[in-house]
């Protein structure tokens, strides 16, 4: 294979009998001094799944190792929001069908023009049926240069999966009386309240089976049981299948 | 998801890769030889010097589990598995440990198996199956304490029995490649594999199953894999 062929995107396509995946970015000459999105498209087989950043009751949530490159910087998986999975009383927070985890990277002012990136990752993760569990450890790589940061034919996709990333909104605050928690949802987060559904971010804080959306006089409301009476506060994402906001409250006062 | 596939070429598979000899051409030519053989291959799989197990006197139907303590459908299992030892009183258990998602599940493997030695595997067993994941070391620790293990006693076993820990663990997961085990939970009931989860109903029914098996004098014979 000769070396620039492999410049672009997609160069990884890896072959699992459970998922497809595939690592993409949205310029194949990304700028210096600039940041870029990069995605790993994932494409269950059908009845397989793959785990949100927090798994839930249990589950395998995945993480990524980038190579350290010099002059780039990698930021955090971006996860959609997640569906759940309800298996003998356990709930989990999956991903099926095709998804897309994003990752920002930063390249450095000073990278010169031409400079190669070869970006390389392992992704350690599980893919599970609805009844087993495959541990999964994927090579990603990706053959990237410095340059114009034009877009190629990824970028529209990897903007599709950036705007269905839960929107970040103002922080709310959050009451907790008796056992029962209640969290005020800020007004610009529309959401059909009979579908909605709060995923926490982590465990241990409210029982996030409990939790119910409701609208309370013309205020969208989170309420349920808490677990932590100590907890200060509460993020996670809320989620009606099509639009989703990721939401954090404080105690209130 | 529940396949049979136990069959022969698994076998053929094991005898060789588990004899060591690696030579295929010694296996007996003879079918009453052959049978030998493969009975010899299974006792590997189904008898182990230190797997923990739960053994009921007179016990006459074996289950062996591969798993991971933080295996979703291991753990959906566990409650089925716990129902199905409480009710019948001659089923035993043999629990190869098979961690394969990540250091948290491989500490909880061998401080499961090292608890043993203090006869609290089932309690450990159980605290673990039901400790909310993620595993770490701090709640494998608060686990093993809530199942009354001695902490320190049980730093000793590891490592007095470190060698035969990992060994078990190595022959665990050689025996899942060998079985064709992608991931898990995987079951051996009687003469028949499962890849998955399963539920009580479906455990009674292979538990069924395997001494129907036996009752025919089928133990022991690895059974052509039914609807291939």
């Amino acid at each position: 294979m000769v070396a620039f062929a492999v410049l672009g995107t997609s160069t990884t396509a890896c072959a699992n009998p459970h998922a497809q995946v595939s690592l993409l970015s949205e310029t194949d000459h990304p700028r210096a001094g600039s940041t870029f999105l990069i995605g790993i498209r994932i494409v269950p087989a059908p009845g397989w799944h793959s785990y949100w950043s927090n798994p839930g009751d249990s589950g395998i949530p995945p993480t990524i190792q980038w190579k350290p490159m010099r002059g780039l910087h990698f930021g955090p998986l971006l996860h959609p929001a997640p569906s759940l999975l309800k298996v003998s009383g356990a709930t989990s927070y999956v991903h099926t069908g095709e998804h897309i985890l994003l990752a920002r990277v930063r390249a450095d002012a000073t990278l010169e023009r031409g400079t190669p990136l070869p970006i390389e990752a392992q992704l350690v993760w599980a893919t599970c049926s609805e009844s087993l569990c495959v541990p999964e450890r994927t090579a990603l790589n990706l053959n990237l240069r410095t340059g114009n940061g034009v877009a190629n034919a990824s970028a529209n996709g990897l903007a599709v999966a950036v705007q269905r990333l839960p929107r970040s909104l103002a922080e709310g605050v959050f009451r907790a009386h008796e056992g029962i928690v209640r969290m005020e949802v800020p007004k610009a987060a529309y959401v059909d309240a009979a579908r909605a559904i709060f995923l926490p971010n982590s465990n241990g804080t409210v029982a996030a089976s409990t939790l119910r959306v409701r609208i309370d006089r013309g205020k969208t409301q989170i309420a349920g049981r808490i677990i932590d009476n100590a907890a200060l506060r509460i993020s996670g994402v809320l989620t009606d299948g099509k639009k989703s906001y990721a939401l954090s409250f404080r105690k209130a006062k | 998801m529940i396949k049979n596939l136990f069959n022969l070429a698994t076998f053929v598979a094991l005898a060789v890769a588990l004899s060591g000899s690696g030579a295929s051409a010694a296996l007996p030519a003879g079918q009453a030889q052959l049978a030998n053989s493969l009975e010899q291959q299974r006792q590997a799989i189904l008898e182990d010097p230190i797997a923990p197990r739960v053994e009921p006197r007179g016990y006459d139907v074996t289950i062996i589990e591969y798993m991971d303590y933080q295996c979703p459908y291991c753990r959906a299992s566990h409650g089925p598995l716990k129902q199905l030892l409480a009710a019948d009183k001659k089923v035993r258990v043999i629990y190869r440990d098979w961690p394969i998602f990540g250091p948290a599940s491989e500490r909880a493997a061998r401080v499961a198996i090292a608890s043993q030695w203090q006869g609290k595997h089932a309690a450990v067993y159980d605290a673990l199956m039901t400790t909310p994941q993620p595993l770490s070391e701090a709640k494998i620790r608060a686990a093993a304490k809530r199942s009354g293990v001695n902490w320190s006693h049980l730093g000793a076993d590891l490592k007095a029995h470190f060698t035969d820990i990992e060994a078990l663990l190595k022959r665990n997961a050689d025996q899942a490649e060998l079985l064709g085990l992608e991931g898990t939970p995987g079951f051996i009931i009687g003469n028949v594999q499962s890849f998955g989860g399963m539920s009580l109903a479906q455990l009674q029914e292979a538990v069924s199953k395997a001494r129907h098996d036996r009752a025919h004098g089928l133990l022991g014979l690895p059974q052509q894999p039914v609807g291939l």
